[in-house]
Order: C-alpha cells, then sequence, then structure tokens
C-alpha cells in the first residue's frame, strides 16, 4: 500500500519539483504570516495589554454596526465594479485588437497610465473634475442651466467613488485580456469567417468561450481588488459622508495603525476574506476550465 | 455607411475620449512638475504652466535622486528575473501537470490572496527580521517571489495551451524541463510579458515595504527617497510632481518595450504545425 | 486589475495637511529668521554634564528624525547631523546613527518596529501620536530630566501636552508653538469690514464680530466673485477637528470632566458652537458641503484668495508669501495672525503645543542613560538647536534673532499669554483619544447633512466617546 503510494508519488513528482522554489518562498512570506495573523485574531490587544480572547473579536464585529455597514459598503462597491470592469474591459480589448499593431499599444499604454500615475495626480484630475465650487462637471452642467451637483453627497458618494475606481484599474484587466487575445490562434476566426460567421458570433462563439481562464482571472482578481479598496477611497472620502463610503479596509487599518488593536484588526481581514473565498468559490464553479481544446 | 460601420465609428470616438480621461492626470503630473510651488494646486488649473520652471528638477538632482533611482531599477529588475523564472515553472505545473496535491496547492496560492496584505505586514516583517533581510536590497526582492497573483495569471494562461502539444512534445522523448522551456515558455510568452510588466510595477511601486525595510537614505528606491524631501513647512507640490514623474517614467518605458510581445496571433502554427 | 499593494502617496494630503496646521499643536514648522545671539535666561539641565570615565564603552544609539530642522542657510532636516556632530563630539564614546523617516507612512514605521521589537533609541515626534506610544508603554518617563525651575518655567498647555494623567512625563518639553486663524486683511478692508477685524494688543474678537466680518466679505463677493464664501469649513475626515474645538472653547465650553474620565461634547456651550457653525451653513457664509471637503483645501482656497479667513498660523503665512514671491498673487494680499473668537472680548484662544523627543524603552540601561543625555545637551546645551527647531522656545529664550518679523514676536507673545489667551485642551492624555476622535467627525457630518440635530449628535458622540473611553480605562492593568 505505501509502496503504491510512493510509487505515485515518484510519478508525480515533477509536479513538485516545478512548483517547489514558489512553495518555498511562499511558505515563508504568505502562509507562515497568514497562519500568525489568524492566530492573533484570537488575542485582544489593548494600549496596555494583550491576552487571550476566543471568539471575542469575532463576536463584538458582529455587533459592531459601524462594521456591519462597512460590509455592505464594499459588497455594494463590488457588485458595481466587477461586471463592469468584466465588462468594459472585455469589450475594450477586443475593439483595440481592430487597431492595427502600433495603435493597439498606443491605446493599451493609455489604460495602463493611470496605474503608475501618482495618487496624488489622480486625486488631483477628480476633485478638480468633481470640486463642487469651480470644478469643471459643474461647471458644464452650469452652461446647460443645471444645477450644481454635490458628487460626494451621502447618497452619491459610493457611486462616485467606484467610477473613480474603475478608471485607474481597467488598465490591468485590458492588459491581460489583450494578451489572452494575443494567444488565440488566428486560425480559428479564419475557419469561422469561412462558415459566414458575423462579428458578434465570432467573438461569442470563439472569443468568449477561449478566454474563460482568463476571465475567471480578472473576474477572481478584481473582486478580492474591489474587497480591498483603501487608498484612494482614503484620500477621496475618507469613508464618509458618515459613514457612507466606509469599506472593511479603512476600518480594518484605522483599528491595526492608529488604535493598535491588531486582534480585531485581523478578526476583521478573516471575516473579509472568508467572504471572498466563498464567492471566489462561486466565481470557479461557474467559470469552469476543465475543458481542453 | 451602414449600421455597424457607424457604431464602429462612435465607439472609437467613445475610446478616445476615454484615453483623454485617463491621460489627463499624467500630463497634468508632467505639466505641475514644470511649475512653481504654488500655482501648482489652482483650481481651476492652468492646462499649461504660463511660466514653465526647471526648478523642481534642479531641487531633485540635489538629492540623492540618482542614486535612488538606481537602486530601483536594481531592485525591480531583479525582482521581476526572479518571480518570472519562479512563477513561470510554477504556473506550468499547475496548469499542466497532472498530479493530485496540485488542485490543493492551487486553492491554497488564490486563498491567499484573500487575505489583506495589512493584516500580514507585521508577521511579514518579522521574518525579514528573522531572515536578516533589514536594510538590505534582498530584502526587498527576496519577500516578492512568491506572488500569488503571478501565478495565478500565467497558470490560466497556460491552460489555454492545446494539450495536444505537450502531448505530441512528450512522445518526441521531450522532458519535462525541456517542455518547460522549449515548448511552455515560448507560447507563454504574452503572459510572460504580462507578469514582467506587472511585477516590475509593482516592485517598483511598493512603497510601505521599502519604507519599512530601508534604514539608510543612500539605499532608499526612489519613491522613499522622494517621499524624504517632503518637509512639515510647506507642501512643495511642484517638486512632488517632478519626483512623481521621473518615478512614473522608467516604469511607462518598460511597458512600451514589452508591448511587442503581445502581438497577436504568436501562437499561429504551433497547433496545425 | 493590478495589485496596488498598500497605496502610494495616500497619506501624503493627511499627513501634510496634519503638520500644515499644526493639527493639534505641534510647533516645529513655525519659520524664523535665525540669527547667532546669546541666550539671555539660563536653564539649568539636571544632570551633570561630565562623563564618568568608568561609562567610557562604547554605545550605538539609534535616532529617527523627520526631515526637520535647519539653519537659514541650511536645507530642511539637514541640522539633524550638525546636532550628532556637536555631541558626538562631547560624548566620544557614543555614536548616533541617525535614520530619516518621511511623513508618508511615517507613523507605520514606528509602529511596526515597537510591534516587531525593532523600535528606535530616540525618536523626535509631536504628542498625539507620540502620545499613544507612550501609552501602550513603550517610552521611557523623562520626570528626571527637568528641576522645578524649569517646571515652573515652562507653559502650562505645553506640560499638559507632555505629560500623561499620572503625571509621567513621556516627552520632552520643547518647540512651543501655535495653531490659530489667519486673516487675508485686505480682502476685509476692500469689503468694508476693517472695523470689524480683531483689535487690540492680543488682536482679540468676539464670535459676533466673527460673523460681522463673514457677513460683510459675502456681500462683498456676491458682487465680484459670487462663487466665493469668506470661509471654509471642512469635515471630510479627522483631521482638523481641532477647528471644531478651538470654537467650542470660545463659547466656554469644556469637552472633558476634570477627572479626565467622561466626555462633555453635549455641554450647553458646546452644543450652541455646533448649532451656530450650522448656521453659517444654513445662511450660506460658508463654503457649502462641508463634509466633502479636507482640511489641506482650506490652505489652497485662502492662498488663492477665494476665503478671508482661514484656521493655519507661520506653515499659512509663508506659503502666502512663497505664492507672492512666484507672482501666483496679483494685487493686495496682507496676511495677519490672530487667536479664535471667543465670547468674550478680550480673550482669545489657540491651540498650543510643544513636545519633541521621546526615548523608546529597548531594554538596555546604558542606551537610555546616554539618550537621555542626548536630548538634554540638544535642550539645554546647543544654542543653536532651539533656533534650528523651527519654533518657539518653551523657557522663553530668544529663537527670533536681532531683527524679528513683526507677526512671529507678536505670536511669540501672544503664546506666553495665559491671562487672556485660552489654549485648548489637548486631550491626547484621554484614554482612547485617537479613537474617539474617529468617531467624532462622522457626527460633524450627520450635523452637516442634516441628518442630526447638533444636541442630538453631540449626545451620541458622548455616549460613544464614554463607552470608548471606560474600555481603555479598564483595560489598564
Amino acid at each position: 500500500m505505501l509502496k503504491r503510494e510512493f510509487n505515485l508519488l515518484y510519478k508525480e513528482r515533477y509536479g513538485f519539483l516545478f512548483v517547489a522554489p514558489a512553495l518555498l518562498f511562499f511558505a515563508l512570506f504568505y502562509l507562515y504570516p497568514i497562519l500568525d495573523a489568524i492566530k492573533v485574531s484570537f488575542y485582544k490587544y489593548t494600549y496596555y495589554s494583550s491576552g487571550w480572547a476566543g471568539i471575542g473579536n469575532y463576536q463584538s464585529l458582529l455587533q459592531d454596526d459601524v462594521f456591519l455597514r462597512s460590509v455592505k459598503n464594499t459588497l455594494l462597491i463590488v457588485i458595481m465594479f466587477v461586471p463592469a470592469t468584466l465588462i468594459i474591459s472585455f469589450i475594450l480589448s477586443i475593439f483595440i485588437s481592430l487597431f492595427r499593431t502600433r495603435l493597439q499599444s498606443v491605446f493599451k499604454a493609455v489604460f495602463y497610465i493611470p496605474a503608475v500615475t501618482s495618487i496624488v495626480s489622480i486625486t488631483f484630475m477628480w476633485q478638480y473634475l468633481l470640486n463642487y465650487d469651480f470644478g469643471l462637471l459643474n461647471f458644464l452642467l452650469g452652461l446647460f442651466d443645471i444645477d450644481k451637483v454635490n458628487f460626494l453627497s451621502y447618497d452619491r458618494a459610493i457611486v462616485t467613488t467606484t467610477v473613480v475606481v474603475l478608471t485607474i484599474s481597467l488598465g490591468g484587466p485590458i492588459v491581460i485580456l489583450s494578451a489572452a487575445l494575443g494567444g488565440i490562434p488566428v486560425s480559428y476566426y479564419e475557419a469561422a469567417e469561412l462558415d459566414g460567421a458575423s462579428f458578434w458570433r465570432k467573438h461569442i462563439r470563439i472569443t468568449l468561450p477561449m478566454m474563460k481562464p482568463t476571465i475567471l482571472f480578472v473576474a477572481v482578481t478584481s473582486t478580492i481588488g474591489a474587497f480591498q479598496l483603501f487608498a484612494i477611497i482614503l484620500l477621496f472620502t475618507a469613508g464618509g459622508p458618515n459613514y457612507a463610503t466606509t469599506t472593511i479596509l479603512l476600518l480594518l487599518y484605522q483599528e491595526a495603525f492608529v488604535n493598535g488593536d491588531y486582534g480585531r484588526a485581523n478578526a476583521m481581514a478573516v471575516i473579509l476574506s472568508i467572504i471572498i473565498v466563498i464567492i471566489a468559490w462561486l466565481q470557479f464553479k461557474f467559470l469552469r476550465t476543465d475543458i481542453e481544446y | 455607411m451602414n449600421k455597424s460601420n457607424l457604431i464602429v465609428v462612435m465607439l472609437k470616438l467613445l475610446l478616445v475620449i476615454a484615453a483623454v480621461l485617463f491621460l489627463f492626470p499624467f500630463y497634468w503630473m508632467i505639466s505641475s512638475s514644470f511649475k512653481e510651488m504654488s500655482i501648482a494646486f489652482q483650481i481651476p488649473p492652468q492646462f499649461y504652466p504660463h511660466h514653465p520652471t526647471l526648478n523642481n528638477y534642479i531641487k531633485l538632482l540635489d538629492t540623492n535622486a540618482a542614486k535612488w533611482f538606481l537602486n530601483s531599477v536594481f531592485v525591480s529588475a531583479s525582482t521581476t528575473l526572479a518571480v518570472v523564472f519562479i512563477t513561470s515553472m510554477a504556473a506550468y505545473s499547475l496548469a499542466k501537470i497532472n498530479f493530485r496535491a496540485g488542485k490543493f496547492i492551487f486553492s491554497i496560492f488564490v486563498g491567499s490572496m484573500t487575505i489583506p496584505g495589512a493584516a500580514l505586514l507585521i508577521p511579514q516583517f518579522k521574518i525579514a527580521i528573522e531572515l536578516n533581510l533589514i536594510n538590505t536590497y534582498l530584502g526587498l526582492i527576496v519577500p516578492a517571489i512568491a506572488a500569488p497573483y503571478m501565478i495565478f495569471l500565467l497558470r490560466q494562461f497556460m491552460k489555454t495551451v492545446p494539450q495536444e502539444v505537450l502531448e505530441s512534445a512528450k512522445m518526441d522523448g521531450c522532458s519535462e524541463m525541456g517542455i518547460y522551456y522549449r515548448i511552455m515558455l515560448p507560447l507563454s510568452t504574452p503572459g510572460l510579458a504580462a507578469i514582467a510588466i506587472f511585477t516590475f510595477v509593482q516592485s517598483w511601486n511598493d512603497y510601505i515595504w521599502q519604507l519599512l525595510i530601508i534604514k539608510n537614505t543612500e539605499m532608499m528606491t526612489l519613491p522613499l527617497g522622494v517621499a524624504t524631501l517632503i518637509d512639515a513647512e510647506a507642501v512643495d507640490w511642484g517638486l512632488i510632481m517632478a519626483g512623481s514623474v521621473v518615478t512614473s517614467l522608467p516604469v511607462v518605458i518598460i511597458f512600451i518595450s514589452f508591448q511587442k510581445y503581445f502581438v497577436q496571433g504568436l501562437t499561429v502554427g504551433a497547433v496545425k504545425g | 486589475m493590478r495589485r496596488r499593494k498598500h497605496g502610494l502617496a495616500y497619506l501624503l494630503v493627511m499627513l501634510l495637511v496634519v503638520t500644515i496646521l499644526g493639527g493639534c499643536g505641534s510647533g516645529n514648522n513655525e519659520g524664523t529668521t535665525v540669527e547667532p545671539d546669546s541666550s539671555s535666561s539660563s536653564v539649568t539641565p539636571s544632570q551633570e554634564a561630565t562623563t564618568n570615565p568608568e561609562d567610557e564603552k562604547p554605545v550605538e544609539l539609534v535616532f529617527w528624525n523627520y526631515p526637520v530642522w535647519n539653519l537659514p542657510d541650511q536645507k530642511p532636516g539637514e541640522y539633524a547631523q550638525t546636532l550628532i556632530e556637536k555631541f558626538e563630539k562631547k560624548y566620544p564614546n557614543v555614536k548616533v546613527k541617525l535614520e530619516i523617516i518621511p511623513y508618508d507612512g511615517g507613523d507605520q514605521k514606528v509602529n511596526v518596529a515597537l510591534a516587531s521589537n525593532t523600535a528606535p533609541d530616540i525618536l523626535n515626534d509631536s504628542p498625539g501620536r507620540t502620545t499613544s506610544y507612550a501609552k501602550r508603554g513603550y517610552t521611557v518617563p523623562l520626570n528626571d530630566l527637568l528641576t522645578e525651575e524649569q517646571l515652573k518655567k515652562i507653559p502650562q498647555n505645553v506640560l499638559e501636552k507632555v505629560t500623561l494623567q499620572d503625571g509621567t512625563i513621556f516627552s520632552y518639553p520643547q518647540g512651543l508653538g501655535a495653531t490659530l486663524m489667519v486673516i487675508n486683511k485686505s480682502l476685509v478692508e476692500r469689503a468694508g469690514a476693517a472695523d470689524v477685524l480683531p483689535s487690540g494688543e492680543l488682536r482679540t474678537w468676539t464670535i459676533e464680530q466673527f460673523e460681522k466680518l463673514l457677513v460683510a466679505v459675502r456681500e462683498y463677493q456676491k458682487k465680484e466673485t459670487p462663487d466665493h464664501y469668506p470661509f471654509l469649513m471642512f469635515g471630510l475626515n479627522e483631521q482638523g477637528d481641532a477647528l471644531y474645538h478651538s470654537f467650542m472653547a470660545g463659547f466656554g465650553g469644556k469637552r472633558y470632566t476634570d477627572d479626565r474620565t467622561q466626555s462633555t461634547f453635549s455641554s450647553t456651550e458646546n452644543v450652541q458652537a455646533v448649532e451656530w457653525f450650522k448656521s453659517l451653513i444654513d445662511k450660506q457664509l460658508v463654503y457649502p458641503n462641508p463634509e466633502t471637503r479636507a482640511a489641506g483645501m482650506s490652505n489652497d482656497y485662502f492662498v488663492q484668495e477665494k476665503t478671508a479667513v482661514a484656521f493655519g498660523g507661520f506653515s499659512l503665512l509663508n506659503a502666502v508669501q512663497k505664492a507672492k514671491d512666484e507672482g501666483a498673487i496679483k494685487g493686495e494680499f496682507e496676511a495677519i495672525l490672530a487667536p479664535f473668537p471667543s465670547v468674550k472680548e478680550d480673550q482669545g484662544v489657540v491651540i498650543g503645543g510643544g513636545g519633541q523627543f521621546v526615548i523608546f524603552d529597548n531594554g538596555d540601561e546604558n542606551k537610555i542613560k546616554y539618550a537621555k543625555k542626548f536630548i538634554q545637551f540638544a535642550q539645554t546645551e546647543d544654542p543653536d538647536f532651539i533656533k534650528a527647531m523651527n519654533a518657539f522656545d518653551v523657557y522663553g529664550r530668544d529663537t527670533l534673532g536681532a531683527n524679528p518679523d513683526p507677526e512671529k514676536l507678536w505670536l511669540s507673545k501672544l503664546v506666553t499669554d495665559t491671562e487672556h489667551i485660552i489654549a485648548i485642551d489637548g486631550s491626547y492624555d484621554i484614554e482612547g483619544y485617537s479613537q474617539t476622535r474617529a468617531v467624532f467627525f462622522p457626527e460633524m457630518q450627520a450635523v452637516f447633512i442634516g441628518a442630526k440635530e447638533p444636541l442630538q449628535a453631540m449626545q451620541d458622540y458622548d455616549e460613544k466617546a464614554n463607552k470608548i473611553i471606560k474600555d481603555a480605562i479598564a483595560s489598564k492593568k
């Protein structure tokens, strides 16, 4: 029995060998820290003491209005952000492919540039656009005799923020989907054209299925990203007004680095992680990629 | 002009508008770097500097900026090389090699991405201390090598490589290493290019980790060094923008030079042969 | 979506705003003209300056400093190295390693270092942040460094800032400063409201006067620049909550009970202040939607002549000067300082501040001893240091030199007047203070957007704050 096991393992040795180096670094810098973080979530840290808290942190969080509000806000952002990212980046990458190669590069660079632009500039530009008193958008509205709009109001802030985040995060998915597009053999399209397929037909029948693995990737990673939004929200709305845009990460950061309660912060991280894992698992199920071509 | 042509034209127009929206902050960053401090942050802004000045860049040169730049280049380039090699091996294994533990390992990798980095910062830092990585360039490179995001991405790309290609190679007597090196890697060039770009950018902009690890001013990376120029007295936005421009330019250059690997149809002929 | 690990300069705006506005009282960014002079008052250190032969074994200290301190001919932050050289000359067995930390993320770096036992020996920062390190037990008490004489000389509000509730002095009292209001005098005069400007030696004024000024300027602006308003209130985040605290003090309100265990934001006077703020919005005397304004916007608008009054201090005056030098300001712009208004005509409110060095307890007796010598040396044995700090001196020693800037001279007198000038309650010593700040600004936002009445908001705040304080006290052993 054991011998058979070893035999099998020997046959599978290349699987392990190729993944070993990554696994080593991963164990050091991810696995151990994750386990440590989970452990810490069962402790209570205050200014004066730290002690075992069992599930105390979790209980307290699940009863905390502000935390629950942040969960709701975060989910709202995810629901708006992820489908929008998927649809827009997919359509955009297809349309970019219609241009000549040179122009393709230009467009991809353009969409990706926000990723390398200082976040201060990005915030500034949006403040210029959205500034209630002197901003460009309200100025344009004024030309048409429309009242000024407060884009960061209690009701609108979360939508505005999501739109802003979209503009700076489409670059990555577009690059990725474009790369995946490049991996689809042109011959497939030629065969379809011979069969008389229209533009849309071609893309729905060929592009979509062939890009499933990559689309799954974009879905999962943009979900994770949306759940972990922090920096831009901090600069834009600081979670306000009155908690309208407070995300889980915002609270986590406050708890860990301002209040010094790492235990509670890590408990938030664990809860967040569990939520994401569930959603990601559903996404994997929905976009199964076991079909080989 | 029929209907579908019109739609295409309109969409191309929309694309151009979107492009302007995306480019403006970058343009503004560059133009502000040539403005004197008090003008830089005016609303409504000056669209082009009315009195352009090189002052901010001169101030930058007066600091260690050149050394910081080189440090960043070294760290990011090394990280990118290491990551491309190690993650491509791991991705190949998880995408194409059938072994039972593979699925499990893959889920651990993906699962690890769900914990926010902020919660891992302190334990990761402690490990860096244990391994004597504080205040070293290695301290910036090594922790970045196991990049679940990159492994996940490459694995998805590699999954689209048709199995027949690998099968026929095996039948021709190719070793696993050979398959990886001579078939998988060339076929995954778009994916590898994407990984390279993302890793380079991520490593270059990884401000918080650089802040924690580096102690000596001469060893600082560019983003970190520029941050130390900001004193409490008054916000020199022009200088900051100049710093940001210098920080972002290399990344843009890398991006543009890696573009050629994205060319469509690279896999033409791979299947039918 | 590419993964952005921990944000780029995300704290830039926030932290810079804190330091620009002297957020709750740090004094080290008031620029002064500095010339060598002879110190008139003597400040005797309480430890001997001579070294004992037996302490000759080599000691290495790690010193973290933000990029601050400079003499006029130096770049910001350069003086730190000068100070170290002087100190090492006197104590040749000690080596001090200087590490500069940026404002962006500096606090996080210290926190991570503390949590991983890799903290420096000496840190130079302001109360607020240092108070939280001290409360967690990371710092070394400095009471033994100050004599009775010194303690008597130091202004009360500075002492309060550097002392914990049990009397421990955790930060070295130094670098006196103030944050108050800045007025665009020229704009006010153009609006014909020169008569309501603050007057008298100390430039005190009443809240009524202040409002009259706003009304007059607004009338003027309606004709000339209808999109402008006289004043910008902010409420985007907790930075700048001191603005509201200052006016509460102006109305005569106290924010905490004397035993420091209860929050009293819902007292009559404090609620009056909040109601008054709301009335400013309703009367359209301030920019609308304050809940979307970051504190930094106040500075920018003021310099761009879009407001007539702003919250600030010397940094703002310098920003105005710089804008004039760079040609961004056309026309007359005379900026003057004034305390916050109060209900009494001869009384004013300022946000005071002081306190810098802290020593972290890394368990090494010898290092602590020399760290204490270091900070003692800087403050009492190096005449250039108090000038390089670009702040006023807590002992009243002259830092302005032979040709002082008149505004700076005026401010130096203001911050030492204890009869007519109230320095607001710094409140860093309150248990759980930083958490209460995070709860305060959403309540103000609720008032601004009309979701709650001022009394209700302050009562809700007190409830939450008291719970935070209670829990924090309970977790103390």
